[in-house]
């Protein structure tokens, strides 16, 4: 009589994991075709998925953690770049500072020496900017002087960073302001950079009119222009003394075929839709 | 003669041996689902728990390794959500043939054992490849290259908990 050979617990093993292995692979594959079956997954997928999640998180939080420090790190080492830099340039503008105090030094004894009188500029009024009107047609600002001091029709209206326009009328303590953004308003300017040209700057005539841009032309068609350029006043005309920064050039455009004519596109430093206090100085004196 | 399978103590010890390689399974499986963008090789997460099978079949013989093989191809197909019957075939059998090469000539180098995951990484591509095709096959050579090569350096600190773990399944031996 035959006997079937006994199985070995290594055969049993085998076979009872390919048993559940087919089992389980059934039910995945049962659960993924049910429609509407909440996720998708088979009780033991979600066992193993519920078992494991506490630890999914832990990982995450500690992978985040780690590209946190890492982005940090990067981070620190710029700054640490832009720190050097910067204290660098700081250096290096305290001894210009030490050149112009000796320059201005020797330029008071040369004075003395040549009996010069001495270049005192008046220190500027504080003013307060109380109303504001940007009209299309026309623009004028209000002002009144912080110590109720008298301003004067001409007097020249500037910020820290560049310039605003001048006093065109005085009422009491008040006095409205013609700005540079005024469409009548034209300032003689030139080029900071040599060779120093020089033009009108207003604001662009519609339809090319933008509310933030000033444009500056009457320049000859062989001027170096660049975008970047400081434009400053000229002192042409005397109606603003020379030096005061208007703003930089955006944008060079050379004008229609025939016409040599160089027109340059500038943004203001001065941020007109939010003034609120202005320095104002006579100018002549 | 008969081989001793079970000796006095084994069958409570192999248990406590399956349940802790279980937990190191789970960890890994989590570990890998979760691996972050930032440190993969190539776009690239490391296979943990393929690695883990066949350093547990190496380090603990072919049951371990069977059983490693049948948890670990269970657990990563539930949490990734992934097909699991090329899984079931591939882990467990990469499992049980590392299991076969336990304490066999060099069977205990580090080496070894990483050259054997970079492997198996291949061989369960190839699986996946004949059972379940991806959509896109293009990349496919890279993107398997890259696995194998991350897991097998990963494989350095995996292979001693699961020559740790191999003190729970005892060898069998002549009586």
């Amino acid at each position: 009589m035959l006997r079937r050979p006994r199985s070995t617990p290594a055969t049993r093993q085998l076979a009872l994991l390919i048993g559940l292995a087919l089992l389980l692979t059934a039910w995945q594959h049962r659960a993924d075709r049910r429609p509407g079956e909440g996720g998708k997954a088979s009780p033991p997928e979600r066992l193993a998925v519920a078992l494991s999640w506490p630890l999914q998180r832990a990982f995450a939080a500690v992978g985040s953690g780690l590209q946190s420090f890492g982005s940090g790190l990067g981070q620190y080492r710029r700054l640490a770049e832009e720190n050097r830099r910067l204290r660098a340039e700081k250096d290096e503008l305290a001894a210009q500072k030490l050149r112009l105090v000796d320059a201005d030094i020797e330029n008071r004894h040369l004075r003395k020496l040549l009996g010069l009188a001495l270049r005192t500029t008046p220190r500027p009024v504080i003013a307060r900017v109380v109303a504001v009107n940007y009209g299309l047609s026309r623009k004028r600002l209000t002002i009144r002087a912080e110590d109720r001091r008298t301003l004067e029709v001409g007097n020249i209206v500037r910020t820290e960073l560049g310039l605003v326009g001048r006093v065109s009328e005085v009422n009491g303590d008040r006095a409205y302001v013609f700005p540079l953004i005024d469409a009548e308003h034209a300032v003689a300017a030139v080029v900071q950079r040599p060779p120093r040209d020089q033009g009108m700057v207003h604001v662009a005539a519609r339809p090319e009119y933008l509310p933030d841009l000033l444009v500056m032309d009457k320049l000859l068609g062989r001027a170096d222009l660049r975008e970047g350029d400081v434009v400053l006043t000229s002192g042409m005309g005397e109606v603003y003394p020379p030096g005061i920064p208007i703003g930089t050039v955006v944008r060079v455009s050379h004008s229609s075929v025939g016409s040599t004519d160089v027109t340059a596109t500038i943004r203001p430093f001065v941020d007109f839709d939010h003034l609120s206090y202005v320095l104002v100085e006579r100018h002549g004196g | 003669m008969a081989a001793s399978y079970v000796p006095v103590g084994a069958s409570r010890s192999a248990a406590l041996g399956h349940a802790l390689s279980s937990l190191l399974l789970l960890v890994l499986a989590a570990a890998q689902a979760t691996w972050p963008t930032w440190l993969r090789l190539g776009g690239e997460a490391p296979s943990l728990v393929l690695a883990a099978v066949i350093s547990l079949g190496l380090a603990c013989g072919g049951p371990g390794g069977l059983t490693a093989g049948f948890i670990g191809a269970f657990l990563w197909g539930a949490i990734a959500d992934l097909p699991m019957g090329n899984l079931f075939v591939s882990h467990m059998g990469l499992g049980f043939l590392a299991g076969t090469m336990r304490g066999r000539m060099f069977s205990d180098r580090m080496s070894v054992a990483a050259i054997l995951v970079a492997a198996g990484v291949i061989v369960a591509a190839i699986t996946k490849l004949l059972l379940a095709p991806p959509l896109s096959p293009e990349s496919w050579v890279a993107v398997v290259f890259a696995r194998a090569v991350f897991s097998a350096l990963l494989t350095v600190p995996i292979y001693p908990l699961a020559r740790w773990l191999s003190q729970y399944y005892p060898l069998p031996e002549e009586t």
